[in-house]
């Protein structure tokens, strides 16, 4: 079977990877990175069968003949310039192919306060911290970006700093002459009240298959504040797993925009774990052609007084899937546990599909918990209604989409990225002058 | 201007319009009066374009063209305008941004071309000052948490942003205190001329007193029982509708 060649085969390159690090072996992420090759062997790429992959289905994805042997760094300038939603001051972390850049990234004013190294040479500290709360036990793709993560980046953000300049992470794929599974990996640590602002984009370059696998870890301990933007317009295909644990009074507030890519797959886990800490997670999905795009979100409140919120807004047409499974935990003992969540999906096609699942787990007694699903057409009575003052009907859908979409997008923070996305979202959306 | 011509319509295989005739000629304002459920504001909803309800039989000209072959947004670019009873909230779609797009696709099909940015904040700061409607509404969400009678205020803003042909205005009086009765009144009267025409949909008389009906219309079960002038406002207000119900 093709799953299984490529299976074996990642497994091999691991091994002759392995081979090519020259010491550091009995590091303890050294040694995480074995255990997740072993739990990528024993677990296989998910199918259809497992519920967490029931409507996702990889298959297509694995049939090419990738490596995940990090092949060699083309430099940045062979990549188009950043999009100009990523503000001109930004920080700019640069991955390659999943491999940190240092040479490409560092600016030579680094802002106070900011902290960026590479996994291979970051401080002992920090390196004990890597992978050890990113869950790779029922997650293959985790698993396998475990195992690869070598050249991830870290981040660190020192207690009290207040980072005003955007952090944008560029993840670019070159897949001109082989197809590529890229694994990038970062880490992220917000020192005690932090405040730090993530653009995340990606980028592929070439016509050969890419798959792009990336994983987050984000550690914030107390009273720390990370917005994180996640704007997702590549032509690889893409699976993320993120995962941050929030320390007390702590903020995570998310902003996923999927804009355009043939399959996308994120796997986003916030976990309040001390009381007072806070999870905002918003993402909008635009599908069209044949496109899916599958959004897991688990919040997991396993201390008293947190407060969580989600909202995803999906335009399906064309013949695309969504996919979205919010579960909330609520542990005994998360008293006074605030959680919203709610999905709201607008078919512009009858071929369009939207699998919507809440799945709320609640093990205290005191709390306050509510979800909505919604989906189906544009409605009849706004539409008409802008049509009867001489609105096209093609652009009164515009606007109505435009809206609805703004719901998600207008939740971005930093004024000219916000105005600069809207502007790429009316524009797919085709709501222009 | 307008001729409608022995109208039938249905929904849901309930026929609601059963043989509306009216002649509307420019510069005429004409109201029509008539119990809760006669089918006013389905008529008014034929004629903006509302395609729920289904025409069975007659007819509806349109300065001679024929109505009922046109989309909503011809009707609109064709110079007819409704002002409705229950305006729609629209979240995310400021009333600014939105006559931009209207106001621009009625000049496009006019082969005009598109208001610059001043020239449009111009005509809306003219226009808000004669409805008398706070401009920071302007910039809010379409109708979005506006009270009853600042929704009908809005689209009367609307209709004199848009300078229609033929307006029609569905109970826009109800809701309304009476400051903002006389407001929008006065807007209304300003707007008048004779190249255009009102039909003005509502319960009470005392509407009719600060907007002089040329004509006033009484609908009965779907269709036009009685016609009049205005007295004939002051004759209903009086004697209420038991007295037509052996005319229908
Ligand atoms: N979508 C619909 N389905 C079924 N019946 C409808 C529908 N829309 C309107 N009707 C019916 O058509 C009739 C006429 O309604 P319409 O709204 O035109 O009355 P109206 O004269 O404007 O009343 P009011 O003075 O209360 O505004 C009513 O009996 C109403 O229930
Ligand atoms: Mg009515």
């Amino acid at each position: 079977m093709e799953n299984n060649d490529l299976h074996g085969k990642l497994l091999a390159d691991f091994h002759q990877f392995e081979q090519t690090l020259n010491g550091g072996i009995n590091m303890p992420f050294q040694i995480l990175r074995r255990e997740a090759a072993e739990r990528f062997r024993a677990l296989g790429f998910p199918t259809i069968r497992l519920e967490e992959w029931k409507y996702t289905n990889v298959m297509p994805l694995i049939k090419h003949d990738y490596t995940a042997l990090p092949a060699a760094v083309p430099p940045v300038d062979a990549f188009p310039a950043p999009p100009d939603f990523i503000p001109e001051n930004a920080v700019k972390i640069i991955l390659i192919n999943g491999r940190f850049s240092p040479d490409y990234s560092l600016p030579d004013a680094m802002p106070a306060g900011l902290g960026v190294s590479s996994f291979d040479t970051t401080d002992t500290e920090t390196k004990n911290m890597i992978g050890k709360i990113l869950d790779f036990s029922d997650n293959a793709f985790t698993a396998l970006n475990t195992a690869f993560a070598y050249y991830g980046a870290v981040l660190k953000i020192a207690d009290n700093a207040n980072i005003s300049q955007p952090i944008t992470v560029l993840n670019y794929t070159d897949a001109r002459d082989a197809a590529i599974f890229a694994q990038p990996r970062l880490f992220i640590y917000a020192g005690r009240n932090s405040q730090a602002s993530i653009i995340e984009y990606s980028a592929t370059i070439g016509e050969q298959p890419a798959l792009v696998n990336s994983a987050i870890e984000i550690i914030a301990a107390e009273n720390s504040s990370i917005r994180h933007y996640i704007i997702q317009d590549d032509t690889a295909a893409k699976i993320t797993a993120s995962h941050i644990r929030q320390a007390a009074a702590s903020l995570y507030y998310a902003v996923t925009l999927t804009l355009g890519g043939h399959f996308v797959r994120n796997t986003a886990v916030a976990e309040l774990a001390a009381p007072g800490a806070e999870a905002h997670f918003y993402g909008l999905a635009l599908g069209s052609d044949k496109r899916l795009i599958d959004n897991h979100t688990m919040v997991d409140h396993a201390a008293p007084h947190c407060q969580s919120n989600e909202h995803y807004n999906h335009i399906l047409d064309d013949r695309s899937t969504a996919v979205f499974n919010g579960k909330i935990y609520v542990r005994k003992g998360a008293q006074k546990t605030n959680a919203y969540q709610s999905n709201r999906t607008i078919l512009m096609s009858g071929s369009a599909t939207i699998n919507s699942k809440p799945q709320l787990e609640i093990y205290a007694d005191d709390v306050k918990c509510s979800h909505g699903a919604t989906s189906g057409c544009l409605d009849e009575t706004s539409l008409f209604y802008l049509r009867s003052r001489g609105i096209s009907e093609e652009k009164a859908k515009a606007l109505l989409l435009h809206a609805f979409a703004a719901e998600i997008s207008n939740k971005i923070q930093i004024g000219n990225t916000r105005l600069k996305i809207d502007e790429i979202i009316a524009k797919r959306l085709h709501d222009e002058e | 201007m307008l001729e409608i011509k022995n109208l039938f319509a249905e929904i849901e295989g309930k026929n609601i319009l059963n043989g509306v005739s009216l002649n509307i000629r420019p510069g005429e304002t004409h109201a029509i009066m008539g119990p809760n459920g006669s089918g006013k504001s389905t008529l008014a909803s034929v004629l903006a374009g509302r395609e729920d309800y289904e025409v069975t039989s007659g007819e509806i000209l349109f300065d001679g063209h024929s109505l009922l072959e046109m989309q909503p947004e011809e009707r609109a670019r064709a110079g007819i305008f409704l002002a409705f009873q229950y305006p729609v909230e629209i979240p995310g779609v400021s009333t600014a941004n939105f006559l931009k797009a209207a106001m621009n696709e009625l000049r496009k099909s006019r082969g005009q071309d598109p208001l610059d940015a001043m020239d449009f904040l111009a005509l809306m700061r003219e226009k808000s000052k004669l409805v008398e409607i706070d401009r920071s509404f302007l910039q809010r969400s379409l109708n979005e948490g506006f009270s009853g009678g600042e929704k009908k205020r809005n689209e009367v803003f609307q209709m004199a942003m848009l300078e229609p042909k033929l307006a029609i205005l569905d109970e826009t009086d109800s809701g309304l205190d009476i400051d903002a009765l006389k407001i929008v009144s006065n807007g209304v009267n300003a707007l008048r001329n004779d190249n255009n025409a009102f039909v003005i949909i509502t319960h009470y008389q005392r509407l009719l007193n600060y907007i002089i009906p040329d004509f006033v219309h009484v609908f009965y079960k779907g269709k036009i029982v009685r016609s009049g002038g205005k007295e004939l406002a002051r004759e209903l207000e009086e004697k209420g509708y038991d007295w037509l119900k052996g005319t229908a």
